[in-house]
């Protein structure tokens, strides 16, 4: 069950809001999450190659927050205009810190996860949000 | 199967494996269906020429897969990758590890 608002999002600093999602913490939601990323992120002005990396990012996010957090729902929030992107995933709490990656090693079957959102977004934080943790992430055009 | 939101499909033929959507935690256990066991007896033919997305989820039963195949003396091959697979590929520091065959 999807239910799509335009709540201002929280926090310090407030981007323009251009979409956000919510819906239930099951893996089968992951391609709806990507195709919400796109679409916002492409009425935005947002290239192929920039949405291929925000699909990328919420994919990764969404997972990692659905596989280990155990709130029933998931938020995904998309913001941007055609010089940046900002894509704000919540149920973080269980991260306690975002050390940057390291590239695991090829025969590694797991831990590329992180690594490939600290690949391909320009900045990668926690914040705070009424209370709960989200992942914020950043992508700069050019 | 009639699925209106059936994300990956996965057809096997021999020793020859196509994919087609979108390989991730929730789809990537179709793809490891058809790999373990590894099909046949030679080398594996994934073409992964008509799938769209890929994230570490795919990469998993990917790398699991190649593994099994060098620990057997076989190959995986991952043919015609599209540009999206084959960034990540590089992106992950895979792409000199595993055994990638493009299109031309």
């Amino acid at each position: 069950m999807a239910r799509p608002d335009n709540s201002p999002l929280g926090g310090p600093t407030t981007p323009r809001l251009n979409g956000r999602l919510t819906v239930d913490a099951d893996l089968a939601n992951l391609g709806r999450l990507r195709e919400h990323v796109a679409r916002t992120a492409g009425e935005t002005g947002a290239g192929d190659d920039i949405v291929e990396q925000l699909q990328l990012v919420v994919s990764e996010l969404a997972t990692n927050a659905m596989q280990y957090n155990e709130s029933d729902t998931l938020t995904v929030s998309v913001t941007g205009d055609s010089s940046s992107w900002t894509i704000d995933v919540s149920n973080a709490d269980d991260l306690t810190g975002l050390a940057s990656p390291a590239l695991p090693e090829p025969s590694a079957l797991s831990g590329r996860g992180l690594f490939l959102v600290d690949a391909v977004m320009d900045r990668v934080e926690l914040v705070d949000v009424d209370g709960r943790l989200h992942i914020r992430c950043v992508k700069f055009a050019g | 199967m009639s699925d209106p939101t059936t994300r990956l499909n996965v057809s096997r033929d021999g020793d020859r494996i196509v994919v087609a959507g979108d390989i991730d935690a929730h789809t990537c256990p179709d793809l490891a269906n058809e790999l373990d066991p590894l099909p046949g007896t030679g080398d594996i033919h994934l073409d992964v020429g008509d799938v769209g997305f890929i994230d570490s989820s795919g990469l998993r039963v990917i790398i699991g897969a190649h593994q099994a195949a060098e620990s057997s003396d076989r190959r995986l091959l991952i043919e015609r990758p599209s540009k999206s697979v084959s960034r990540i590929l590089e992106i992950s520091g895979l792409s000199d590890h595993l055994h990638i065959v493009d299109a031309n």
